[in-house]
This record gives structure tokens, sequence and C-alpha cells, in this order.
């Protein structure tokens, strides 16, 4: 049967069962559904179940704007398809001789599938053939396994990839230290097993020694109990050293692994995360996960013993008692996991408030210059007592939580312990219960270590949830897909520097594309000038070449290879790129502009400085090229930054340069300095140059002019000024403002 | 745009232009917005002594330029092209049918629904979904991050942006049935 949407249809989703079958009654014998897309809105914008059908021959559409709730047409009758895109949501409309009609209205949810049936159906107008409704294959965020909508940070579906566990995996970083681990363990059973001890020994103290008056009993007894606290002191101190040295390094493991893996993200993860939420997650939650090792691990294991250790010497003891001893363990049990359960929201909340209080902090100190200079002194001091309150508040209620928990807790086993004193005494006095008055002092002291081990299992579920919630965050990390291609890829030996864009389109957000069908070809030692007015993806072509993105369509060869095949170190080895905001470590001038290669010599480095014109300004601050530069270069001038930054990219001394706005932020002087070391730099070399100031590009072979994505204008200096168009506009208006004299060579 | 030159509009009519230097906030009183054609909003000038009674019409755009805090106030006013004409402060400075017309058309451009009440809130691998009744109907939805994708703004208003990118609005989440709340407060 063809007429039915199971099996070519791209599956968008389900049909409304009723939908379906009005479908299956409005089709004809031999039509074939090529398209079926639920809608998720009706034409009145509520929610709704409709749905567009493209058929061989018709669009159907079901709405209950429509009358009887159904539209079809032929499509022969259709001139035109279009997209309505609105803000949230959006409508399919056809214009039928020259009347636009409204056929479904879809969020943002849809707005994917509609676009593409929407191309389709022009495709299809125009009579093109092989057209392909590709949209089932560009779901970007829900897992092809699962359908789970995948998280935005890491793209990887948790349901289908993580099958282990987040506790299990996070108990996988104790293999390296499996030895230490057993030492570990072996301490914590000697201490769980001493602690049974001491009781023991106090009701034999009790009912032997102090009945018989047996002095060398007593003595025995007394260096018995010493010789275990011996032992317990110094298991117990080799068990706490182990403890930490074991989760001291675990979590030095994560840590380094976390940010291991965070230097080879890709650029976009950065651009979707804020640096304190990155920082807390290295930070912060490595932090939590040593407090949950140290319990799980050992403190875990030590507090099972206890427990079993009492339960059965308690019962050996003095059954009657020992059951009556149990009697509150139910409602402790109980109160512990209502407590966890109702508390463990609250730590996600005290999370969120903590990353958001370092959100201001990491945002307030590196830009401290600014808020001077804005006088926003107390706007920041304002903002961060709020966002302090917040996270003291919550705070605040889990404290109050523990204090009703705690004492709670505290109060059922001063109860049970008043039970013992009662019957036992009871039993001991009038002696009816087969109960010495040794064993009735052994049993509390067994009763108030056995409510311990009690309340710490039942709240483990809590503690367990916490890590969890950390592990999670920094696995995030840890599990996100990496940059393509980094251990992987063709790796480049002679690179003659030629670059090939070809059809090349790329969209940061689904549907905004930046650059549009770009057409490039850059021969081997050729510069070329990119200009175009702010937001026309100058800069995105230079974030291309890099590798910090790849094209959504098209590709981008590099002497004849995608650079997608290369290895992206390998490729970046190659390239070199002074940015507009030259990033500078805090380091001495050295180290910076060694960057790149550490291993050059000191010649070197003063020779690239020399080139870049900053070997003069470094030579007049006192410490010369062992200045300290602090955060970000402050110290330095624009100019001057930018300069060492030039320096770092000739010591690179790469085949292809990219030069993102130069000299954009400095004055005239600067700028002639830095040109000059520009021009030395790109000499030989395939060059992209972005320019906003039109007088960077004195040294350009061919200008190409970019507007809204596209590639208006390209050719030399001279014949884009003869052209008139967007080049020659761009100059005179610059001109007009006596910015700058264009000289192009 | 002849009728942004008329001094019944308040600016020069630079502000069509590329590069948008000046304010050019539209006098209420001397405009109203009507229908223009079958599907659009055309912008007219008021009666007055300078045009002769003359009304011109234009084919115009509408958009919030605060869609989350200030969904009615400052409205810029775009041509075909989507060049602005200007911008309106306060809706209800025109007319109480270009009011409609106003409200009418940025109510179908922007979707937001407003949530009303929420029946469940279930949390599987850090990613909720949210089972809701908004004011445009019942509907479920994935939010993926507590921290990016839920703000609380002034006097308790939440938006709420799903995996998709939509975005949901709480009036005032403090309003809400106490469960809704409830569920509500271990998100934001």
């Amino acid at each position: 049967m063809k007429n039915q949407t199971e099996n070519k249809t791209p599956n968008l989703g389900q049909l409304e069962l009723e939908i379906e079958e009005r479908l299956q009654q409005i089709l004809y014998r031999d039509e074939e559904v090529e398209i079926s897309i639920p809608a998720d809105l009706n034409l009145g914008g509520y929610f709704d179940n409709c749905a567009l059908i493209i058929t061989d021959r018709r669009i159907i559409s079901f709405d209950p704007s429509h009358m009887d709730g159904v539209f079809k047409v032929l499509i022969e009758e259709v001139e035109a398809v279009s997209i309505r895109r609105m803000y949230g949501n959006g409508i399919f409309e056809v214009t039928i001789q020259g009347e636009k009609i409204e056929l479904n209205r879809y969020t943002q949810t849809l707005s994917a599938p509609f676009k593409d049936a929407c191309d389709y159906m022009m495709g299809k107008l125009q009579g093109a053939e092989d057209i392909h409704f590709h949209t089932e294959s560009e779901k970007p965020n829900r897992c092809p396994k699962c359908g789970r909508v995948l998280p935005r940070r890491t793209g990887v579906c948790p349901n289908c990839v993580d099958k282990k566990g987040v506790l299990i995996r996070l108990m996988g970083y104790v293999k390296p230290y499996l030895g230490i681990t057993i030492a570990g363990i072996i301490c914590s059973i000697a201490v769980a097993i001493i602690n049974l001890v001491p009781p023991y020994l106090t009701k034999t103290l009790v009912d032997e020694v102090v009945y018989t008056k047996d002095l060398q009993f007593l003595k025995n007894i007394i260096l018995w109990l010493f010789a275990v606290y011996v032992a317990q002191a110094t298991f117990g101190g080799l068990r706490i050293y182990l403890l930490r040295y074991l989760s001291s390094h675990i979590v030095f493991d994560i840590r380094q692994e976390a940010f291991k893996k965070a230097q080879y993200l890709t650029v976009a993860y950065y651009d979707k995360r804020s640096t304190g939420s990155i920082m807390s997650r290295i930070n912060s939650d490595t932090r939590q996960l040593q407090g949950f090792i140290i319990q799980a691990t050992q403190e875990m294991l030590v507090q099972i013993i206890t427990l079993i250790g009492i339960a059965v010497i308690m019962f050996s003891m003095h059954w009657q008692l020992a059951a009556l001893t149990l009697c509150p363990v139910p409602i402790i049990i109980f109160i512990s996991r209502k407590f966890a359960h109702k508390i463990h929201p609250i730590y996600h909340r005290v999370w969120r408030r903590r990353s958001k209080m370092n959100e201001v902090l990491s945002e307030s100190v590196p830009g401290v210059r600014v808020i001077k200079a804005f006088t926003g002194e107390d706007r920041a001091i304002d903002e961060y007592k709020a966002r302090g309150e917040d996270l003291l508040n919550e705070q605040l209620r889990v404290a109050r939580m523990n204090s009703k928990f705690n004492p709670a807790v505290s109060f059922l086993v001063a109860m049970g312990g008043l039970l013992i004193w009662g019957l036992g005494g009871y039993w001991v006095i009038t002696q009816t219960g087969n109960l010495t008055l040794g064993t009735l002092v052994a049993f509390i002291g067994y009763m108030a270590q056995f409510y311990g081990p009690v309340a710490f299992l039942a709240r483990m579920n809590d503690a367990v949830q916490q890590a969890a919630t950390s592990a999670e965050r920094v696995f995030e990390i840890i599990d996100a897909v990496p940059e393509s291609n980094i251990d992987d890829g063709i790796i480049l030996e002679d690179v003659e520097g030629e670059l090939e864009f070809q059809n090349v389109s790329f969209y940061y957000d689904k549907g905004q594309n930046v650059l549009k069908d770009i057409n490039l070809n850059i021969k081997p030692g050729e510069t070329i000038g990119l200009v175009g007015e702010t937001g026309s993806g100058k800069s995105t072509i230079a974030n291309l070449l890099i590798g910090y993105y790849t094209p959504t369509e098209g590709k981008i060869l590099l002497d004849g290879i995608d650079i997608a095949d290369i290895n992206i170190r390998s490729l970046r080895e190659h390239m070199g790129i002074v940015l507009q905001e030259p990033f500078l470590f805090r380091d001495t001038i050295e180290n910076n502009i060694a960057y790149g290669k550490p291993s050059v010599s000191v010649e070197e480095v003063i020779e690239a400085a020399k080139v870049a014109n900053a070997h003069n300004f470094i030579t007049r601050f006192p410490d010369g090229y062992d200045t300290h530069l602090g955060e970000r270069g402050i110290g330095l001038s624009g100019g001057e930054r930018q300069r060492i930054s030039i320096a770092r990219a000739v010591i690179k001394d790469p085949e292809i340069f990219i030069l993102d706005e130069a000299t954009s932020a400095v004055d005239t002087q600067t700028e002639k300095l830095i040109q000059e070391a520009i021009n030395r730099l790109i000499e030989n070399r395939t060059t992209v140059i972005i320019a906003h100031r039109l007088s960077t590009l004195s040294k350009a072979d061919r200008i190409v002019v970019l507007d809204d994505g596209r590639i208006v204008e390209i050719g030399t200096h001279d014949e884009l000024m003869e052209k008139r168009g967007k080049f020659y506009h761009m100059i005179k208006m610059q001109a007009d403002m006596g910015t700058d004299i264009l000289k192009v060579g | 745009m002849d009728y942004v030159n008329n001094e019944c509009i308040v600016g020069d009519g630079s502000a069509g232009g590329d590069v948008m230097t000046e304010m050019n906030f539209l006098d209420g009183q001397n405009i109203y917005i009507r229908p223009y054609g079958k599907d659009n909003l055309g912008l007219y000038r008021q009666r007055c002594c300078s045009c002769g009674g003359k009304r011109i019409g234009k084919k115009i755009g509408l958009k919030r330029l605060f869609p989350m805090t200030k969904p009615f106030s400052y409205i810029q006013i775009v041509d075909e092209a989507n060049k602005e004409i200007g911008i309106l402060k306060d809706t209800s400075s025109v007319d109480y049918k270009s009011q409609m017309y106003i409200r009418e058309y940025l109510d179908e451009f922007y979707f937001i629904p407003k949530i009303q009440e929420i029946h469940d809130i279930q949390e599987e691998y850090r990613i909720s979904r949210w089972d809701v009744t908004t004011d445009k109907g019942r509907c479920a939805f994935e939010v993926l991050s507590r921290t990016t994708d839920i703000h609380v703004l002034e006097e308790g208003k939440v938006i709420v942006r799903d995996a998709d990118n939509n975005r949901y609005e709480i009036p005032d989440y403090r309003k809400l049935p106490r469960r809704s709340r409830r569920l509500l407060e271990n998100e934001i």
C-alpha cells in the first residue's frame, strides 16, 4: 500500500489517531504520502493536534480552522509555499491564485521540519529533481536512539551512553589505588572490630572483677583495654591518613581529567556556559566528591561492620534486651529517609545559588576596571549581596532542616537508652530477666554505638545523591563532545597554504545563517582582505578557518584537503591568528611571546619582538622581557598587548595567517607600528585580514566584500573602486569621516 | 516614508536609514493603526492642519523591544524592509482601536504561553520534563538547565525556556496554586 504514512514518511512524531484515520479516508488509492508533520498548534494559537501532509499530488492540512477541519489542494494549483516565522512559532502558508492561505501553525519545536517541508515543496514547485526531505538527519537536540532530548552542553544522551551509572563510574577511579584501598579497608575492618571490644571488656570488668575483687584480673583487663585503645588509635590514625591519601589522589585525577578535557572542548561549548559554572564544576564539585569517596569507600564499611557486629554481640548476650534496642530503628530509618528526600532538592538549590554567586565574582573581578569607570561598585556590591543572601537563605534552610533532624534522632536514641536502663535495671535488680549488671552496662555501651550506623546508613542515600549530583556535573565536562580530530585525522607536513571555500554556509543558531554559500579560492602566499559591516560574517570565516566551528554546509579545503579531515592540532600548528582582543597570560613577556613554541631560544623571542615592533617598549620596562604581566596583560596598553600577540604569532612561523581586526582599537601612531609589523609578518604567507579600518588592507592582493553572510564583491582595490559598489561606498564613507586615506597597492 | 517626515510624527526619517542615532519616539496622539490590505497593518497619521486631513497608510510590522519585561511598551514599528519607522513608547497612548490591533498583532506574533498550573515536574538525567496548563492549553516540554533556562525576574515573573527554544511565562509565581508553586520552587 502506497498510501500509508508509516513506511517512507519521515518519522517526525506520531500523527493523532483521529487524523491518521481521516487521512486514510481522504487519500486516493494510489496516492503516496511523502511528508507528514504533526503540528502542535492550531491556527488560533492554541496547543492542539494538527498536521501537514504532503503527498505526491496534494498538500493536505488538518486544522480546526479549516472547513470540516481539513484543507486539501492539488500541488499544481499552488503557486508558492512560505513560512511566516514569528517569535516562538511559525505559520506554514501556501499561495493560491495570488492569495496566501495559512495552513498550519507550530511552535519552535517543529520549526525545522516545517522549514524543510517548505524547502522541499519549493524545490518541487520549481521542478527540481532529486529533492530530499532531510529533517530526520537534522534533529540535533534529540537522541536518534531513544528520542530523549539531548543535554545542550554535552550533546550526549545520558540514557544511551552512560549505562554503568555515575557512582560505579566514580568508583572506577579507585582502581589505580587498589593497594591503598585494600590497606584502608583492612584498617577500617580492624577499627570496626576493635570498637566492639571495650564494652565487652567493661562487662567482664563489672561482672567478674568487681564481684570477685580479683586484682590480677583487674590488671589484665586494664592492660587489655589499654592495648585495645592503642590499637584503636593506631589503626584509626592510619585509616584516616589512607582515606585522605586515597580521596585526594582520586579527586586530583578527576580534576586533572576534567581540566584536560576542558582544553579540548569546542568553542561552542564555552559559548553556552558561564565561566563560573565551569569553574564550579572543576573546583567545588570535585571537592564534594572527595567527601563522598571517604564515606563510600570505607566509612560505610566501618558502619556496616559495626552494625552487624553489635547486633550479633547484643543478641548473643541478651536477645530480649537486643530486641528492645531495635525498637527505635524503623522510626530512625523512616525519619532519615524522609529527611534525605526533602533535603535533596534544597542541596540542588544551594548549589545553584553558590554557582550564581560565583558568577558575580568571576565577572566582577576581571571586570573591575569597567566597574570602577562606570562607578558600578555599589551595584556590584548589591548584586553580590543579593546572591549571597539567596545562598544564605538556602543554607539556613538546610540548617533548619538539620536542626530538626539531628535532635530528633538523638532524642530517639536517648529514648532507646531510657528503655534499656528502665527494663534492664528492673531485670538486674529483681534478677528476673537473666541479666547481669555487666551485661547491662555493656549493652548501654553498644547501644550508643548502634544507632550511629543506623542513622548513617539511612542517610547514606542523601550523601549518595549529593555525590551523584556533583559527579554528574563533573562528568558532564568529561563526557562533553570534544573537538573533532584531536587524536586522529590527517597530519599536515608541508603546507603550501592554498585555501578554498566550497559552498560554505554556517549558523550558530539553526535557521539564522551567518554565512551563506561562500565560494572563495585563496592562492598560496596571497593576502586576502575581508571587509563588511559588523555582523556580515567576517569573524565567522576566521573561526571556521581555525577550526573553532565547522561549516554547517559545504567545506573548506587546505591544499585540497578538507580541513574537517585534518588533525585539528596539526591544522592549528600551521595557522597563526592575531585577535582583535589579544589574550595574554599571567606570566612574563618572554613566556607570553614564546607561548606557541615553548622551546624557542631567547634570541628568537627578541627577534620576534623586533619584527612585531614590540622590542622597544619591552626594553623600557625595568624588568624587560622578565616583566610579569597581570591578568589578561593588564599593565600594557592595547597596542602593546597587540604587538606582543603579533610577536607570539611570529614565533609560531605558520604558513597561514589570520588577522582579525588587529588594529581596530589603537591610535594612528600605534596602528602604523602594528601595520609595519603585520607587513613583515605576512610576507610570503597566505593571509586573511579581517579589516574594519580599510587602511589595514594596504597589502591585500584581493579584497572580499561580505554583506549579510554573502560575498557581494571580490577583486583588487582598483577593480572594486571602479565597480563603485559596496566597497566603494565604504571607502567613501571612511574618507568622509576622515579616518583613513587608503592606499592599496 | 513621507509620513515620517510629516510634522505629525516625531522624527526626521533618519531612523529609516542604516544608522539609527536618533530616538524616534512616535507620538501616540498623532498616529493610529488600522488594517492595511487583508493581512497587514498600516500606520496612519491623524488629520491635522499641516497635512490637510490627508491620511497616509503604510504596511508595517511591530516588534517588542522588551518582549519579556515590557510586552506592551516600547513597540518598534518597522516598514516592509524591516527598517525602523519609530518607537511607540506606550501602546495605551494610541486610540483604543489601535491598541486592539496592536495587541492582536503582538499576541499572534509572540507565542509565549503563560503557565497557569504546573501538574508535574519529573527529572531524568538532570533534564526536567514539565507538564503544565497554559493560557494556550495544556502542554509538556523539557527544560535542559535550571541555571540557564529558568530566569526569575522582578515581581515573581519567571521565564522558562524549553529544549527547543520555546519560551513560557509565569506572570507571578507567587500566585500559582500551592502545589505548582512547590514544584516550581525546587527548580528556581
